[in-house]
């Protein structure tokens, strides 16, 4: 014995035939686009113009590079490895490649700012110069 | 782009002198000196003789420019301190 199986969603096909109707019926008309449904946003004058974020980021790393050393000087070490992770962290977020003056000045090791004759030695060999932190860590990069 | 007012928000807050202007709390008001460290919900100030932390949340600042002095309002600034510079999510609209 067969039954017919009543339609579930009655209601959606009576909507999706309604919506084929309008199609059918303005086909120049744009339904995916709010403008269409009327203005859903505030005067563009009222909004400040958007700040290119790259740049700000970049002047954010040289800020904290040279606060990072001058809190060096004035002996405040943990200021500055807490300087140079916030670069870090910014040139992260921005994918920003940092600075060569500020890879080849910070500890890989401890985040420090490394300043000849505070609290790293600099020892020239053939080839390349090896800075040593307090910490202990070395790095090298060659003359150039 | 250099730090003006209308990228302040955006901009390294860290070494910049500062005075709070308004707060809940009463204590806090008048406090100056130069911002020395920031978290999500405090600045950290450096005084002459101590340093305090004052939250973002319901305070007013003025942050001295080398050209004027710009007021913000606390609420802006209550962000990570390395996403603050990040437009993404912070549109006007929602
Ligand atoms: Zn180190």
């Amino acid at each position: 014995m067969r039954r017919e199986v009543p339609d579930p969603f009655p209601l959606v096909k009576q909507l999706q035939g309604g919506i084929f109707w309008l199609f059918t019926k303005f086909p120049n008309y744009d339904l995916t686009s709010a403008s269409s449904f009327g203005r859903h946003f505030p005067d563009a004058d009222t909004v400040p113009p958007m700040t290119d974020e790259a740049t700000i980021a970049r002047e954010r790393i040289e800020r904290l590079q040279s606060l990072a050393r001058e809190a060096v000087q004035a002996g405040n070490e943990e200021r500055a490895r807490s300087y140079v992770r916030r670069a870090r962290r910014v040139a992260e977020r921005h994918r920003l490649r940092l600075p060569r003056s500020f890879e080849r000045s910070t500890c890989d090791a401890c985040d420090t700012y490394l300043l000849h004759g505070h609290n790293a030695r600099s020892r020239t060999q053939s080839g390349h110069v090896v800075i040593t932190c307090d910490c202990g860590s070395q790095s090298r990069y060659p003359y150039d | 782009m250099p730090l003006t007012p209308e990228t302040l928000p955006r901009h390294e807050l860290v070494g910049l002198d500062c005075e709070v202007v308004s707060a809940s709390n009463p204590d806090v008001v008048g406090i100056s000196g130069t911002v020395v460290m920031e978290t999500t919900q405090m600045l950290t100030l450096e005084g002459a003789d101590r340093v305090w932390h004052v939250p973002k949340d319901s305070a007013t600042f003025a942050f001295d420019l080398s050209t004027e002095t710009v007021l913000v309002d606390g609420d802006r600034l209550v962000a990570r301190p390395a996403r603050r510079t990040e437009n993404t999510g912070d549109s006007l609209w929602r």
